[in-house]
């Protein structure tokens, strides 16, 4: 089992005479290496804050996130970082590219934080994975919506994560350049075996992962 | 090596904010950097000329022939062979053709100088030749070049001196007892020892100063000769005050401390232009921060750490700060020579200016430690950045983060102890580094209340009849910080530019023309008993007369309270408790110079046969120095008698009156029979009249000394012109580095209202409309802002004025009413300027850019 989640809850304190926002109450969910599931939800409905969670950028208010046979909440923020930077790779919205870094070296940004000795090389062939191996040279602004979010994919792909979360990737694209991209990113975790966990609340874009999880409310249903 | 090439990416990626930064900074350093440069080079010329400066080793001087007891008892103490030169120095008034002037005459033997050289018109070195074997025992005499110009004489042309002509055998170009001409205003006349007596100038009362010089043949360890010499005389004459020793280096760590304060104070207008330097370095690096948060949030999602992020951005600013301190060098390298200028008249001859490593050294710290000092409250909010944002519309770093605002507010604490530690440097001084800082926190503080109030009223009048008015007002009161910051820097700006013009015409108003005195044209001393009625006579052939004749007593001052001075008496000061040796006058009242402090006036003469002391006036200041109270005793040996006196009050002097005034003034019937010297005044002379009145004096009495009143107010006019205008120079890189600051915040505000100008733009306000929002915002604080600065200014230089300069203060309508009109209109130019690029973009653009 690659990632185990076990009575997960998180819980907002708002203000001291307000009641607290209980985001997530209880989850439990279990994926095997190689899976790919999506979470489906709307607005509101927590997805975001399990992503959170689950890239460990925020702790849990109760419960636990055991990925790679590693329990999150035992390693401080260090620890967690090493850790996220190996075993966890995310694709945003918004792609989040370095504005002032070309596409290779946006790529090659997590392996050089780790200081692999074949960050350029990896990166220029995580780049020609998603099909910019002649855009490698361009900057996010030189880039259009579609070609940003391959270069995000790479980046997220380059380290071979342990599992890979995608926040409504095509959020940000018109239908058709989407549904490239998409494709991209099932195509790539397919042939790399890697599991891949998939926010989205596209119907159509969730029944391509193996599993569909509806969160409502904060609980799975 | 990662961190250095993210960093080096960002910065050649973000060019614009990094020339910024760098300008900003580097207009804040030159100032700084170029002074340090100029006192090192000082420091290491007086080190390295030390000895041609004192033209000896060691030097002893008395006011008296110095004895085979007092040199034995130096040459005692020297362990090392050594040669001697003695001297004799004093001023007397010298005539030319139709002209006379006060001079230095100095009597040398043919072993001056011992070290150095006097370079003569025709004769060269005289070091190189038997110049000085030919003046020493002639009747002649070397004299300066400034001397011969103001005399108009010449070479071979006789000179008389004293009651005897003397032939001007060569003319001096350099001298190594005239080292810093500011401070000199007597030209030289050299001439033999033995030539010296026989100008007959020496008299009772005169003021001679009798020197040997020493020059050893080995080194030897001077660091505690001084000290040394004075506790032996203290054993051997039980008085530690009869003869001083000088060595070289005491000699020049004096000069140096005379260009040491003008410098100190340089220094600390510099720093401010360095701080204000500092806070546009800080606005910049926040404007620039912001944007970037987005990119820390995405590292740090990547796996870097939160101190990996601090530590890109400190290596960004270290660099920034690097580079700006290599510019800073390289401008400041530029201004070198023009250093000089500003100082002319202070500096040694033979100076040269240069940088060395030190200086870069220096300018790297403050460039590098000063980026990361100012920018750390900044930096800070890298620990409160969550990477959740970026599953959201924005990322912001968040309040809420354990430790905020601890972290927060100790960020803070470096900015406050690098600028109180920089200004006690500079200051030389914790006293006068710690009042800079806390006046200057207390101006930021003030200034800072005046403009909230000021910013909150201008929400009372958003309801103003026209648009572009009420937009602008409005922006002012609800953008409250950005606003203060622009404030305070065109305050403190306002406030600088002005303090000094407003001190120094305080003083000049008063050194010209003091408050209820008529300043004499002449000042006479050295006046014997009976030259007083031919002098008197003489004046009133040309329709004048005498004014202020006092008498002048030396006298020695022996016992206070009936105990000897040398042991009980606790003085502060000690350059007066070393001083022993007073000018005593008696008096009966007070002169008009003068008003009563506390005690009562004693009236008429004392009475022989009266079993009451006779009664003792002491100015202010000297009794508060020496310890002395109303009810002591004061016990002089005059001509070896002692007289004991009781102080029956002090009084106020106004030394500025340029009447003869003395410390120690007793009541009439005691001193008069004593051997004395008179000093007098001459006033209301005609200007024509007043160089033929002093050279009739000087023909007819010789050995009396004239000061000219008015060349000397003259002198210190252009004294106090040229170190004012040394600070102002520094004032006004103040300045420009404070409009930098308005101009970063200018640009930074403007482009935070990026929507709003687009969205009025395209509601159809016009490139006017929206180009007078912007003018009215900046007029508004540029006004109010100079106002309020120029107000704390005139508040500040009148303090100074009432505790340092006796209250000598004026008020110039004209400075005080340019410098808000000028500052008002640089500010809203400025602003202007900032925000053109943004103001005339198309909507259109704005839309598709955002």
């Amino acid at each position: 089992m690659i990632l185990e989640i076990k009575n997960l809850c998180k819980t907002f304190q708002t203000a001291a005479n307000l009641e607290p926002i209980e985001v997530l109450k209880n989850l439990n969910l279990e994926m095997e290496e190689g899976e790919s599931l999506a979470i489906l939800g709307q607005s509101g409905s927590g997805k975001s804050t399990l992503l959170t969670l689950l890239a460990g950028l925020d702790s849990p208010t109760s419960g636990s996130i055991v990925l790679n046979g590693q329990d999150m909440q035992g390693l401080n923020e260090e620890a967690l970082s090493k850790f996220r930077a190996q075993n966890i790779g995310i694709i945003f919205q918004q792609f989040h590219l370095m504005s002032h870094l070309t596409a290779l070296e946006n790529v090659s940004l997590p392996l050089d934080l780790f200081k692999d000795p074949q960050a350029t090389h990896k990166a220029a062939e995580a780049l020609g994975q998603v099909g910019l191996d002649k855009r490698r040279d361009h900057f996010p602004h030189q880039l259009s919506g579609g070609e940003c979010q391959r270069v995000a994919i790479a980046r997220a792909m380059v380290v071979r994560p342990s599992i890979l979360l995608a926040d409504e990737p095509t959020g940000n694209l018109d239908s058709s350049t989407g549904e490239t991209v998409s494709r991209m990113i099932f195509d790539l975790v397919k042939s790399q075996g890697m599991t891949l966990l998939f926010v989205t609340h596209n119907e159509q874009l969730a029944l391509r992962c193996a599993r569909q999880q509806r969160l409502q409310g904060g609980k799975f249903l | 090596m990662l961190w250095l090439r993210l960093a080096y990416k960002e910065i050649s990626n973000n060019y614009r904010f990094s020339l910024f930064f760098i300008l900003n900074l580097s207009i804040g350093l030159i100032g700084f950097i170029a002074l340090d440069s100029f006192k090192t080079s000082i420091e290491k010329h007086l080190e390295n000329n030390s000895k041609s400066i004192l033209t000896a080793d060691v030097q002893i001087s008395s006011r008296f022939p110095l004895t085979g007891a007092e040199t034995g008892l130096a040459e005692e103490l020297f362990t090392t062979p050594f040669e001697t030169s003695d001297q004799i120095t004093f001023l007397s008034m010298v005539a030319g053709k139709g002209n006379s002037r006060m001079s230095q005459l100095i009597g040398i033997d043919t072993a001056y100088p011992q070290y150095g050289d006097i370079v003569l018109r025709n004769g060269g070195s005289v070091l190189a030749n038997d110049a000085r074997q030919q003046l020493v025992g002639s009747d002649s005499v070397w004299v300066a070049h400034d001397l011969m110009v103001i005399l108009d004489l010449k070479i071979g042309d006789s000179l008389k001196i004293g009651e005897k002509e003397f032939v001007i055998a060569d003319e001096i170009l350099e001298d190594p007892s005239n080292t810093i001409s500011a401070t000199t205003n007597f030209p030289s006349i050299y001439m033999g020892l033995d030539q010296i007596a026989e100008t007959g100038l020496i008299q009772l009362g005169s003021r001679i100063s009798y020197h040997r010089y020493y020059k050893f043949a080995d080194a030897m360890n001077l660091d505690n000769l001084e000290q040394d010499y004075r506790d032996r005389q203290q054993e051997v004459f039980q008085d530690s005050r009869r003869v001083s020793l000088t060595t070289h280096q005491e000699e020049s760590e004096d000069l140096g401390r005379i260009l040491g304060y003008m410098n100190d104070y340089l220094g600390l207008i510099a720093l401010i232009a360095l701080f204000l330097a500092g806070v546009g370095a800080a606005y910049l690096f926040r404007n620039f921060f912001t944007s970037r948060f987005k990119d820390m949030a995405v590292l740090m999602c990547l796996g870097a750490t939160p101190r990996e992020a601090y530590k890109m951005t400190l290596v960004q600013i270290v660099l920034l700060g690097g580079v700006s301190a290599l510019i800073a060098s390289a401008i400041a390298w530029l201004a070198l020579p023009l250093l000089p200028i500003l100082f002319e008249g202070f500096l040694p001859r033979g100076f040269s200016n240069g940088m060395d490593g030190s200086s870069l050294v220096l300018a790297l710290f403050m460039g590098t430690g000063g980026s990361i000092v100012c920018c750390l409250p900044i930096l800070s909010k890298i620990y409160d950045l969550n990477p959740i944002g970026l599953f959201h519309e924005n990322v912001e770093p968040s309040h809420s983060k354990a430790g905020h605002w601890q972290r927060h507010a100790l960020s803070y604490a470096p900015i406050l102890l690098t600028f109180w530690g920089l200004a006690i440097w500079q200051a030389h001084s914790f006293q006068v580094g710690s009042i800079f800082v806390a006046s200057f926190l207390v101006a930021i503080f003030l200034l800072g209340g005046i403009a909230w109030l000021i910013l909150r009223s201008c929400a009372s009048f958003t309801t103003a009849s026209t648009v572009t008015r009420k937009i602008a007002l409005r922006n002012l009161s609800r953008n409250r910080l950005g606003a203060i910051s622009c404030f305070l820097a065109i305050g403190l700006g306002s406030l600088l530019i002005n303090l000094i013009p407003q001190i120094q015409k305080g003083l000049q108003q008063e050194i010209t023309q003091p408050t209820n005195f008529t300043v004499p044209d002449f000042f006479m001393f050295d006046i014997q008993p009976d030259q007083v009625e031919p002098l008197q006579a003489l004046l009133k052939e040309r329709n004048y007369s005498l004014s202020f004749i006092s008498p002048m007593i030396r006298a020695r001052l022996d016992e206070v309270n009936r105990n000897a001075v040398d042991r009980p008496l606790d003085i502060g000061d000690e350059q007066l408790r070393r001083r022993r040796m007073l000018n005593l006058t008696y008096q009966d009242g007070l002169k008009n110079s003068e008003s009563l402090v506390a005690g009562e006036m004693v009236e008429g003469s004392w009475d022989f046969n009266s079993e009451q002391l006779p009664g003792i006036s002491l100015e202010e200041n000297f009794a508060e120095r020496m310890n002395l109270n109303i009810g002591d005793t004061m016990t002089f040996d005059v001509e070896s008698v002692p007289i004991t006196g009781r102080i029956m009050n002090t009084r106020r002097v106004d030394w500025n009156s340029f009447q003869p005034n003395f410390f120690v003034s007793f009541q009439p019937g005691v001193l008069d029979p004593a051997p004395k010297t008179f000093v007098a005044a001459i006033s209301n002379v005609v200007p024509e009249d007043r160089l033929p009145v002093q050279n009739s004096i000087v023909l007819a009495l010789p050995n009396i000394s004239i000061i000219n009143v008015t060349e000397i107010v003259r002198r210190m006019l252009e004294i106090t012109d040229q170190i004012s205008w040394a600070i102002k120079v520094m004032a006004y890189l103040s300045i420009f580095a404070g409009l930098v600051v308005l101009f970063s915040i200018a640009r930074y505000e403007v482009k935070s209202r990026f929507w709003e100008i687009n969205l009025l733009k395209i509601l159809g306000a016009s490139f006017g409309d929206v180009k007078s929002i912007v003018q009215i915002e900046f007029g508004i604080l540029g006004f109010f802002a100079a106002l309020a600065g120029v107000t704390m200014s005139l508040a500040m230089s009148y303090g100074i004025s009432y505790f340092i300069f006796d209250s000598l203060w004026g008020f110039s309508w004209g400075i005080t009413a340019f410098s808000i009109v000028a500052i008002s209109a640089l500010s809203v130019l400025t602003a202007l300027v900032a925000t053109l690029s943004v103001l005339k973009q198309k909507p259109l653009e704005l839309l598709r850019a955002v």
